[in-house]
């Protein structure tokens, strides 16, 4: 059983952040990318069955771009199977941790609960940010 | 301890901090450089990429020899940051304890010709790495922990 991620999006972003991903942490093998109604036959569910058919036997990350998109609707049909874990809310930071730590957790849930609020995190209005005053020291 | 001294122009940023802290089993962090202590932009930004659970110190160069050599920073397990070789060959040449120099990032400038795909060099600072090694300082080019280990000898 192999673990893989499914970066799925409306448009090309899947295919950028996984370029992006690539720089950072160098090729992949295991990121796969759907990037919807980029064809004017592109059927979605279609699309969307057939990653599922091909992965029974591995665990699928899927990570979409926007909760309540046609996309995550489409995955959301099958989050009752156990080879399943669909998030939504694609970036960057979110997919960097659940790539590092994918082959080397033992839980998937807890990688995902915990990459999902570290990410959230990092969500900020930078202008805002200062430098607290006080500096460390040894 | 000093684990590691890094050199890197852009210093302490995100994916680097994290991943060398976690490889390295740090617990303390000193950015050694003359510009940060007063510039309050870069400050910010080398304390938002700081991992949790670590101390972070920013110190002048002069004000990190002192630390390091007054024995304060030898209960921790520290990775040392500086911008430039030549940062890090005064860190060097004052601190017998530094063994171990990583070259992580040096952004091409005039003068400079590539050894890697991050490193670019000087003739200047090329004599200077060639000192330090030749004092038995390990010189190793890397930009994360998992990139294969280069001697800085063998990328001249």
């Amino acid at each position: 059983m192999a673990r893989k991620i499914i970066l799925a999006t409306h448009g090309n972003f899947a295919q950028g952040i996984r370029t992006s991903l690539e720089l950072i942490c160098g090729k992949s093998t295991n990121v796969e990318v759907v990037c919807a109604y980029m064809r004017e036959d592109f059927d979605l569910a279609q699309t969307v069955e057939i990653i599922i058919a091909e992965n029974r036997k591995n665990e699928l990350v899927v990570i979409t771009d926007i909760f309540g998109g046609s996309v995550n609707n489409e995955f959301f049909k099958y989050v009752e199977e156990p080879n399943v874990y669909l998030i939504s809310g694609l970036n960057l930071s979110l997919l960097i941790e659940l790539y590092t730590q994918l082959e080397i957790t033992d839980s998937l849930e807890n990688l995902i609960i915990q990459a999902i609020k570290t990410s959230q995190e990092t969500i900020k209005y930078c202008n805002l940010l200062k430098a607290k005053d006080e500096e460390e020291e040894f | 301890m000093i684990k590691l001294v890094r050199v890197d122009h852009r210093l302490l940023h995100g994916q680097v901090a994290f991943s060398w802290t976690q490889s390295l089993g740090v617990d303390c962090i000193l950015i050694a450089n003359d510009d940060v202590p007063q510039n309050d932009i870069r400050k910010t930004t080398i304390k938002l990429a700081k991992p949790a659970g670590v101390k972070l110190v920013i110190k002048t160069i002069e004000d990190s020899i002192s630390a390091l050599q007054s024995g304060v920073t030898d209960k921790y397990k520290l990775f040392i940051v500086v911008e430039s070789v030549a940062d890090a060959y005064k860190l060097a040449k004052s601190c017998p304890e530094i063994k171990h120099i990583n070259l992580g990032g040096m952004k091409v400038r005039e003068g400079t010709r590539n050894i890697s795909k991050a490193v670019n060099i000087t003739p200047g600072e090329e004599s200077l790495v060639k000192e330090l090694i030749a004092e038995g300082v390990d010189i190793e080019i890397r930009q994360v922990p998992n990139d294969k280990k280069v001697a800085a000898l063998d990328a001249f």
